[in-house]
């Protein structure tokens, strides 16, 4: 089994391509993807539309299999079909909609609808639903209508049913598009919470550039290829043109302190590191415009 | 800004769902807006505040419970002065949720065409509405000819925009327009809002959870929560008044978080900056040189 250090490796691509057409001459979707994900990290993926980052995570579970190259989950081949219900299990999805993905009338059968299906005994079913409604703050509401909670509890009630599965790499596709400020938070808090607590391997795709600091590590993808993989924080400084060539932006604090120090300030790493804190940030400039920059 | 006219004005708006029912349940209280022509105006407010409601009233989806909606539109109203439904849909334009989901013909310009064919255009006045509107959307022309399904999201959901155009609204109603597009999406469509209220002379509702966007568009913005509006004015007079954004669970601007931060510690701010670049020429402004 690889290693990433001292962590065991749960996601491995080796050089991975995937077109949807097999004919001669059509794009390749992804292109020579080299990457790996260690056990308990929290990998974010961006990247502009079209720039490959959900066919990437289909591939993680199967949707999808390699045109050229392999995939690993967990040491498993996602190109062999013998792996492909243990390969399921393991790695759980949330898309955009949540609507999409709930299923049951009442919150705590909705939960239960995959370790029913995975055939599981009852008392067992019932241990993975409280367990999840538990993880995500919706034990409380078990018995609610899932059609009277609001859009961020309907998330969080779509990321409960997936970790009533147990799985152990969860990936969640821009989980916080549709969702207001506060929604956004819930959900990144358990984010967090899911890969601190649970040690689940989480790998988020978003566009929200707030949403990507939370990462132990950044990629960033540009039609199809891997551009940068790394510490976002690493990603982010290098400067606002650097950034919008993949369509995207600098979190606002990052470009906050990079127009500041165009204009003669000099922050430094560990400043940029602090700047998604608007009261920490706020408390950097005065004291660097307090001592002359 | 003297000359414009109020297209719908909304008075004193009460709505409740079920009305009667033992479900019933009230959604908005007592609401006033004017949405005056060639304005952007956004709507902002957590899930559940009464947005939708309150967009679903603006073209006539839902009657008020009670307060008066009055459409100051050429041809809306019949002899004996009630409301046509049917000409309130056409003039005011709403765009859903990933609106690209709702195209279903054929080829982009049947998508496109849909509307005029349905408010009875000959073939001839649809094409040319077909054509002109996408341009205005910057959809090229070879695409009109092209499945649907073989488009990018971003080129989808202009394609559905331009099928509401086409419909010739005086008012365009969106709902969450910048949903899942990347930043740099984001902002070519803001300026393609912007394009379209010149062009068209056309009126812009926004609901939006994206702050940074409704501050940068917004003539006027309206702040709802629990059905009622709590706060409303331009973006700087909304944003600045960042106790009562928290109050309400609406969100603040972190450009407008650090200069409250920073003039509460002496710093001084001659307006509310509403970008990293605004907040950024301020700070210099203050210490400059």
């Amino acid at each position: 089994m690889p290693l990433i250090g001292l962590m065991k490796v749960m996601i491995d691509f080796k050089k991975v391509y995937f077109r949807y057409s097999n004919d001669e001459g059509s794009p390749y979707a992804l292109c020579d993807i080299d990457l790996s994900v260690g056990r308990g990290e929290l990998a974010v993926v961006v990247g502009a539309n079209g720039s490959g980052k959900s066919t990437m995570a289909r591939l993680l579970n199967c949707l999808l299999i390699p045109s050229a190259g392999k995939v690993f989950i967990d040491g498993l081949d996602t190109s062999d079909e013998a792996n492909l219900w243990s390969i399921r299990k393991k790695v759980g999805f949330v898309f955009q909609n949540p609507e999409n993905q709930i299923v049951g009338t009442i919150v705590e059968n909705d939960a239960a609808f995959a370790p029913e299906n995975l055939g599981l005994p009852e008392d067992e079913i019932e241990r993975r639903v409280s367990y999840a409604l538990e993880a995500v703050g919706l034990l409380g509401r078990r018995e609610f209508m899932t059609a009277h909670l609001s859009g961020g509890q309907k998330q969080r009630l779509a990321i409960a049913g997936v970790l009533a599965m147990k799985p152990d790499i969860l990936v969640l596709d821009e989980p916080t598009a549709m969702l207001d400020a506060r929604g956004r938070e819930s959900i990144i808090k358990l984010i967090l919470k899911i890969k601190n607590e649970l040690k689940i391997t989480v790998v988020l795709i978003t566009h929200f550039m707030e949403n990507a600091l939370v990462g132990d590590k950044l990629i960033c993808l540009e039609k199809g290829s891997v551009r940068f993989a790394g510490p976002a924080h690493v990603f982010f400084m290098k400067g606002r043109e650097y950034i919008s060539k993949f369509n995207l932006k600098q979190p606002f604090g990052y470009e906050l302190i990079n127009r500041l120090n165009e204009s003669g300030f000099s922050f430094c790493e560990s400043d940029y590191m602090q700047a998604a804190d608007p009261e920490i940030l706020s408390d950097i400039i005065f004291r660097a415009v307090k001592n002359g920059r | 800004m003297g000359a414009e006219k109020t297209l719908i004005s909304l008075k004193n708006i009460s709505f409740t769902y079920n009305k009667g029912l033992p479900t019933e349940c009230a959604a908005l209280f007592n609401v006033d807006i004017d949405i005056n022509s060639g304005e952007i105006i956004s709507i902002i407010g957590h899930t559940g505040s009464g947005k939708s409601t309150l967009v679903q009233l603006l073209n006539s989806q839902l009657t008020p419970c009670s307060g008066e909606i009055t459409w100051f539109i050429d041809g809306i109203y019949d002899q004996r002065g009630a409301a046509v439904r049917r000409r309130v849909c056409a003039s005011v334009g709403i765009v859903f949720q990933y609106p690209e989901d709702q195209i279903f013909e054929e080829t982009v310009y049947d998508d496109i065409a849909f509307g005029p064919r349905q408010l009875g255009k000959t073939p001839e006045e649809t094409e040319k509405l077909v054509f002109k509107i996408s341009e205005l959307m910057g959809l090229d022309k070879e695409i009109l000819y092209k499945p649907p399904f073989e488009l990018s999201g971003g080129t989808l959901r202009k394609v559905a925009i331009a099928g509401v155009l086409a419909m010739e609204p005086c008012v365009l109603v969106l709902d969450e327009p910048m949903a899942g597009l990347d930043p740099e999406s984001c902002d070519s469509f803001a300026r393609l809002l912007q394009g379209l209220r010149s062009s068209l002379d056309l009126s812009i509702v926004m609901v939006s959870h994206n702050l940074e966007y409704a501050a940068a568009l917004s003539d006027k913005i309206y702040c709802m929560a629990s059905g009622r509006i709590v706060l409303s004015g331009t973006p700087k007079e909304v944003f600045g008044d960042i106790k009562k954004l928290d109050e309400y669970q609406i969100g603040a601007l972190p450009s407008a978080i650090i200069a409250a931060e920073l003039s509460a510690a002496g710093l001084k701010f001659a307006q509310t900056p509403l970008t990293a670049e605004e907040l950024a020429a301020e700070i210099l402004k203050n210490y400059g040189k």
